[in-house]
């Protein structure tokens, strides 16, 4: 249609054309009332049992007293290049802009648990940091001060890559003498995820499962500082679940890790402090502010009634957030600042720990300076210039948020128990229930989208030539052919310089292991410093537990192993 | 951030948490009522935005009647759902695009509305019987307006829009060749009565707030200087009792600037709907609370948005739209992200509507009705802000109303001293703005478009016009009309009825405010006191 | 020359590379096949000389690419190039998250569609119908 025809289309339409509201549900489907909430409507809620003051148990109102007027919430940015100079540099520019926490991501191919020089690495490699060995992650460490960065591993959603990551930094630290002891940061190392959205065939679960206990429990004794796990429920709503599904599945899971390390001896004093999650922020502005005050109270109890934790601050749930990747559309790219800002401000007004942004063009591409430059300026705007931050939980007492606080963490809790029904979330993660669970939400939202019932402006609505568009820069890469072959080079080079014997009696010692019920870390960690590649670690867990040693069956386990 | 004592933007103190003892006095009939029901505190109308989304309605105009036309064709079809006229500089002084006192003025800030004939292209096409315009005048032009849909078939009685009129934003830009406040206000109440008559469902009044905001009140002073407006022009009614107070204050709508405190821009609101309530029934006795409900249209501060890294406006424009949602309010203009710059470009223009849009359609704050209404923070503040302005009302009353203290140069003192303060404010960091004096990179991370339209050629195309219409009227017809209105305004008849058949016969705007102006002599504004 | 009525377009879905997203994948088998074409699904991890041999051996009408990787301009090149050296006129269609700047490069291997996030159903589904006609079976 022309402009003139579309004029002439909408100047017809009927005065009521005004967007009257098209859905009036919330994300994950509650009908609010047709007229305001009242006192009437939270008549239940005792304000010492239920909500507490900030800092208070059961920390509905935030975890700290006094919120953000002492401390902002953790700002990240995860920002990595395809060379570490480049990471270096961005890193610094980032930090100067105010970020504080160095995330180290890692690519597709640590992911699929892959080196360089598989075949089908071939053009996928040298996008991230690709630490195939352990030297590789000093030379990017090179110059931070351990004892005081916040590391993340915020691997591209792979359990097994956050146990090779952990071991890794555990090498760096031991080469430099540094006491793993003041190392802090946090790892995924959320099988279950892996298992609900994508990897169950690439990633065995019985893998998962010990793997993370195993990392958990070496976490907990040897980098006390360093959190075990945060288990991701951003990934699940990528997936397609909503807020009700994400509360349910994450918490569940979150127990069944801390269960796991206590079921090992550790006493849940030791992990209690500093139980993480990661949450995304929701499209529903009111849902996301809910379901993070819903997810502490719900963690409180569950730490104090299952775990029998009796300190207070055992049971606190520190909540990271991410703006989605999801919800950035392509056209009209410039919108998207709108959505990410309304999103990051609902998870401030839910008191979130640590705020992590999407950005406005990735949808075209990783993200530029620009637009990094964009959501550093609109986390700073967030903190110094709206004032939200000034007193803890500005939103509590109000009726309708404590009505869906209380409505989210009673329909979650009916997902938990029709889990624990099933006999717990290891068994419907491993016997494809909760897969289904999940494909089951994501279609019904892209059915949504399709019909229009779930409005993404400017793409199934008000949608206008993307000629219109504003040309996005997009991130200038290095010369990948040179990139790639270097690396190619490199890892060749580095296979044959090593002390092939130590690599070998490390790996094999590990692959031993594996059907014993020690824990594999100290291990792994041998296997790194003798120079063994991750996919040859990988490779050896998989051919202790009964799989084929390539990830994806294209090539045999490498002849010095044999 | 600190743990001592801190305040929001209007300096009030703010508690590190606030609980049920600090709301544990409220008392939900008295203090918040139902939406739609007294004192409106959670919102004028039973189901606020599921029942109907607030108006998009962005204050535009540029050139000619002719280029503005189709501006407004096109943001109506990227779905804007309301219009608003921005008269240039020119029709706000009140002379015609040929005198040579504004050769430089046509077209700038806004579009030129010389006569009848003016406002029937800048409108043609557009269907105004079905969507609502603001004309940001007082009077002239809007008889214009209804005089141009009389002509083309549209019942008066069920037409809909706003006239500006209000005295705070004119008196604050300095417009030259103004009557002076008592002359204002004269024609303002002249305007409300006549239009209450013919135009029942237009908004004869508008009072504004944006301007004086804009330049450095507080959330409080804002509403104070809003009401105390208001406050005379019914008392003005009172005096001359020709219309019942119900019919003349059923109508009053207003306008506020939404700023960068979230939380307090949004109590400002819900405690503006209490004090309006309260001033109309307790005050007034007016009986029928229909008549005391608030409605407002919100804009986006200008202020705020800075000239340095452009882009960031579209997260502080997109906050205040927000606030203004869950504030309660009917109409809202998001800026353009760009307004520190130049005007709305295409690209600015449109992503002020998307954002609109996206907080109406994919947020789902529209969900429910006044949703932070029972926070102790919200409703505390609430009742902060209600309890200064009503200090502030009472502080301009003793001075002999907002009329009175214009005359005596009080609000000009106050818009001189309040910019200089609050730039020292953000000279010394009082004030942080992200970009400018924290965080500011040193060298501009990307450029905007720019978009600077050259309005020389509007003043031919005008003069042009004008020559035109002097030839084609009927002379006899329109002197007599002109001299009948001239009466008029000389004694202390309501104007408008005059005014009507002047413009009909093509009496000029500039004709029209000779003879508003001249009756009361132009008013030196009380600058340099 | 045979005409079309009543004979379905064999499509192939793949992924190539590490790309590990799926669900975008999944959802094109579905509307395609709802839109009545046959649909065979390689699953992820594929190279272009797999994706090349399963396209031959199918004999598939269209190859429809999904990936939402860096690496995808070169797949979607080696995989065209590939099918026109082995002297095959099966059509090559890409999405995902498309690079404007890749987009010529694309073009010229003889990639078409490159349909980013928010493309519509029917926009797909048109445009693989009309290059098969085309190109496959020659109708006008």
């Amino acid at each position: 249609m022309t402009t003139e025809e579309k004029q002439k289309k909408t100047l017809s339409l009927d005065r009521t054309r005004r967007p009257g509201i098209i859905k009036t549900t919330t994300e994950s489907g509650f009908e609010p009332k047709p007229t305001a909430y009242n006192q009437d409507d939270i008549k239940n809620v005792n304000y010492k049992r239920d909500l507490g003051n900030d800092g208070e148990y059961p920390f509905t109102r935030g975890l700290y007293q006094g919120m953000y007027r002492n401390l902002l919430w953790v700002s990240a940015q995860a920002l990595t290049r395809e060379t570490a100079e480049k990471s270096r540099r961005d890193r610094e520019v980032v930090w100067a802009g105010g970020a504080d926490t160095i995330y180290l991501s890692s690519g597709d191919i640590n992911r699929t648990g892959l080196d360089p020089d598989h075949p089908l690495a071939k053009y996928d490699m040298g996008y991230c940091p690709e630490n195939y060995s352990w030297r590789r992650l000093e030379r990017d460490l090179e110059g931070i001060d351990l004892s005081t960065a916040i590391i993340t591993f915020h691997g591209a959603s792979s359990q097994q890559d956050d146990v090779l990551c952990v071991a890794q930094l555990a090498t760096v630290a031991d080469m430099w003498g540094i006491d793993k002891k003041v190392i802090r940061g946090s790892c995924i190392n959320d099988p279950i995820s892996n298992a609900a959205t994508s990897f169950s065939i690439d990633f065995p679960l019985d893998i998962g499962h010990r793997l993370n206990a195993d990392l958990s429990e070496f976490i907990c004794k040897e980098m006390p500082t360093f959190s075990p796990f945060a288990p991701i429920a951003y990934d699940l709503w990528e997936a397609g679940c909503n807020s009700v599904q994400q509360l349910g599945i994450i918490l569940s899971s979150t127990s069944a890790y801390c269960q796991e390390i206590v079921d090992r001896g550790v006493p849940f004093d030791m992990i209690g402090r500093r139980v993480t999650i990661s949450m995304p922020s929701s499209l529903d502005f009111f849902e996301t502010v809910c379901k993070l005050r819903a997810a502490r109270r719900m963690w409180a109890k569950i730490a104090r009634e299952h775990f029998g934790a009796k300190d207070d601050k055992l049971c606190r749930l520190r909540i990271a957030v991410r703006t989605p990747g999801q919800t950035i559309t392509r056209q009209q790219p410039l919108n998207n600042i709108a959505r990410i800002g309304f999103q990051a401000l609902a998870a401030v007004l839910g008191g979130a720990n640590a705020m992590d942004y999407a950005r406005h063009d990735e949808a075209y591409c990783i993200p530029s300076e620009e637009s990094s430059m964009i959501t550093l300026a609109l986390n700073h705007i967030i903190a110094q210039e709206t004032g939200v931050g000034l007193t803890a939980d500005p939103l509590g007492g109000s009726y309708y948020v404590e009505w869906l606080t209380n409505k989210l963490e009673e329909e979650a809790n009916k997902l938990m128990k029709e889990i624990e029904d099933m006999g717990g979330i290891w068994k419907v993660a491993g016997n494809g229930w909760l897969r289904q669970l999940v494909n089951g939400a994501r279609d019904e939202r892209m059915s949504a989208l399709e019909k229009g019932e779930l409005i993404q402006v400017g793409v199934n609505y008000f949608r206008q030539s993307e000629d219109k568009d504003p040309e996005i820069v997009e991130y200038e890469f290095e010369n990948m052919d040179k990139v790639q072959s270097d690396l190619l080079t490199e890892i060749k080079a580095y296979k044959q310089n090593r002390d092939i014997k130590k690599t070998r009696e490390a790996l094999l010692t590990l692959k031993k292991k594996v059907q014993t019920k020690e824990n594999l870390m100290p291990y792994i960690i041998n296997c790194f410093k003798a120079d063994a590649t991750r996919s040859e670690v990988l490779g050896m867990i998989r051919e202790g537990f009964g799989y084929s040693y390539d990830t994806v069956g294209m090539i045999e386990r490498p002849s010095f192993l044999k | 951030m600190q743990s001592e004592q801190l305040h929001s933007a209007s300096g009030i103190p703010i508690k590190a948490i606030y609980t049920p003892e600090d709301t544990k006095d409220l008392d939900y009939d008295k203090d918040l009522g139902l939406a739609g029901q007294p004192p409106f505190t959670r919102g004028p109308y039973p189901t606020m935005y599921r029942g109907q989304a607030w108006t998009i309605r962005r204050l535009s105009g540029f050139n000619t009647p002719e280029d503005s036309n189709k501006l407004y064709k096109e943001e109506y079809a990227l779905g804007q759902t309301g219009f608003s006229v921005a008269p240039d500089i020119s029709t706000a002084i009140g002379v015609d695009a040929d005198n040579p006192m504004v050769e430089y003025e046509i077209g700038h800030s806004g579009l030129p509305l010389n006569s009848i004939d003016d406002v029937e292209v800048a409108f043609d096409g557009l269907p105004i019987d079905r969507v609502s315009t603001y004309l940001a005048e007082r009077g002239p032009i809007t008889a214009m307006y209804f005089a141009n849909a009389e002509k083309r078939g549209i019942d008066l009685k069920q037409l809909r829009g706003t006239t500006a009129g209000c005295m705070l934003s004119w008196a604050c830009l300095n417009i030259p060749k103004q009557p002076p406040p008592k002359g204002y206000l004269r024609y303002g109440v002249d305007f409300i009565e006549w239009c209450s008559e013919v135009a029942p469902k237009w908004n004869p009044i508008c009072h504004d707030s944006y301007n004086p905001r804009d330049l450095g009140l507080n959330a409080f002073e804002e509403l104070g200087l809003l009401f105390a407006a208001a406050i005379d022009f019914v008392e003005e009614e009172k005096r001359r009792g020709r219309v019942p107070l119900d019919r003349f204050v059923r109508r009053f709508a207003f306008n506020t600037a939404a700023h960068n405190d979230f939380f307090e821009e949004i109590a400002k609101l819900r405690a503006a709907r209490r004090i309006w309530y309260k001033i109309v029934t307790d005050r007034y006795k007016v009986q029928d609370p229909n008549c005391a409900k608030f409605r407002v249209h919100v804009q986006t501060s200008g202020s705020t948005h800075t000239a340095q890294e452009p882009y960031n406006n579209l997260v502080r424009i997109a906050y205040q739209t927000l606030t203004a949602v869950l504030g309660g309010a009917q109409s809202i203009h998001a800026n353009g992200y760009d307004e520190a710059v130049c005007l709305p470009t295409d690209q600015s223009m449109l992503l002020s509507i998307r954002t609109e849009q996206i907080a109406a359609l994919e947020t789902g704050v529209t969900n429910t009705i006044d949703p932070l209404g029972g926070s102790y923070y919200v409703e505390k503040l609430t009742n902060e802000v209600e309890e200064r302005t009503w200090e502030y009302i009472k502080m301009i009353e003793d001075m002999g109303g907002m009329a009175q203290a214009m005359q005596d140069g009080w609000y000009h003192r106050l818009l001189r001293d309040k910019p200089i303060e609050r730039q020292r404010k953000i000279d010394s960091g009082e004030i942080p703005i992200v970009g400018v004096n924290i965080f500011r990179s040193e060298k501009e991370p990307y450029k905007v478009p720019i978009f600077k339209p050259d309005p020389a050629g509007s003043r031919e195309i005008q003069a042009e016009k004008l020559k035109k219409l002097r030839q084609k009227r009927d002379k006899k017809k329109h002197d007599a009309a002109v001299k009948r209105m001239v009466d008029a305004c000389n004694s202390d008849e309501n104007v408008y009825p005059s005014v009507f058949e002047a413009v009909k016969a093509y009496a000029t705007t500039g004709e029209v405010f000779k003879a508003q102006v001249d009756a009361y002599g132009e008013w030196p504004y009380p600058v340099g006191l | 020359m045979e005409k079309s009525e009543g004979k379905k377009i064999r499509v192939l879905v793949a992924k190539p590379g590490t790309d590990s997203h799926y669900k975008g994948a999944e959802f094109l088998c579905k509307i395609l096949r709802d839109a009545g074409m046959e649909v065979i699904y390689t699953g992820r991890y594929q190279t272009s000389e797999m994706i090349m041999n399963t396209a031959i051996a199918e004999d598939v009408d269209v190859v429809c690419l999904s990936s939402l990787a860096w690496s995808q301009e070169r797949y979607y090149t080696e995989v065209a190039k590939m099918l026109k050296k082995k002297g095959s006129d099966i059509c090559v269609v890409g999405g995902g998250i498309i690079s404007k700047k890749a987009i010529p490069k694309l073009k010229e291997a003889g990639v078409s569609g490159l349909y980013g996030p928010g493309t519509p159903n029917e926009v797909i589904i048109n445009h693989i119908k009309e290059r098969v006609k085309k190109e496959r079976w020659h109708e006008k």
